[in-house]
């Protein structure tokens, strides 16, 4: 399994590997298809140094899944080449960067 | 920029890097549309990919708005008139699409909304935002 996936309490966190796109669309659906109320999900992309369009709608369909406007879906440890495009995309008035 | 898959034919790149991405997700969620209207076994929800569709044109037409008026863009009206047209009807496919009674409807609405969505992207990307791109290029 490429993503590495923990549980603490109410906050799940989603590690991902260097490479975020298309090959992981599978797993990732997976992941996020079971979703309850009050669910904080931490988005860590520490590692992460490629991504793709096909993440970006991904990362938006999981944040349609979990509720929308009222999901709370933060991503972490964003490098600045990963931030640049997340910013590119106006990702920053959908998600909480930390 | 994004890197490895694409579905964005690169005739609609005009040649703004934060609109070209904005872009490219569209057409992200057009192929997740046309996958799910194929019944791919791993394809998302109907009403997620529509749900998500329709918030992300929202932000993305907000960013060209916000975009149009900092640089005092003289097409603004004409073009913002193009992203009311296309809320309404977002509105509309909305409200139907919430009152479906059966798979049916669902799939018919969805078809609907891919053909639309296919002819506003080739119409709009490829007309409306160029301009808008060459306006914002010379602007910085």
């Amino acid at each position: 399994m490429a993503l590495k996936i923990s549980k603490d309490g109410d906050t799940v966190t989603i590690m991902f590997p260097e490479i975020f796109g298309f090959s992981l669309r599978r797993e990732f659906k997976e992941a996020t298809s079971s979703h309850r109320p009050g669910i904080r999900y931490q988005l860590d992309l520490r590692t992460v140094t490629k991504i793709d369009s096909s993440a970006l709608g991904m990362l938006l369909l999981f944040r349609e899944g979990a509720g929308g406007e009222s999901a709370d879906i933060s991503f972490i440890g964003v490098r600045p080449e990963v931030r640049r495009l997340l910013q590119l995309a106006n990702f920053q008035n959908l998600f909480k960067f930390s | 920029m994004i890197e490895q898959e694409n579905y964005m034919p690169e005739k609609f790149r005009i040649g703004h890097p934060a609109i070209d991405v904005q872009h490219e997700v569209l057409f992200v969620f057009y192929h997740e549309l046309m996958l799910s209207l194929q019944n791919a076994d791993d394809s998302y929800h109907l009403s997620d990919i529509f749900l998500g569709l329709g918030s992300y044109v929202l932000n993305h037409f907000k960013f060209e708005e916000d975009a149009m008026l900092a640089t005092h863009y003289e097409q603004s009206a004409a073009h913002c008139e193009e992203h009311h047209l296309l809320k309404e009807k977002v509105a509309e496919f909305h409200n139907r699409f919430v009152s479906v009674k059966n798979m049916k409807e669902e799939h018919a609405i969805a078809q609907e909304i891919a053909v639309f969505l296919a002819n506003w992207l080739e119409h709009h990307i490829a007309e409306v935002d160029k301009q808008l791109a060459h306006h914002l290029n010379q602007w910085q």
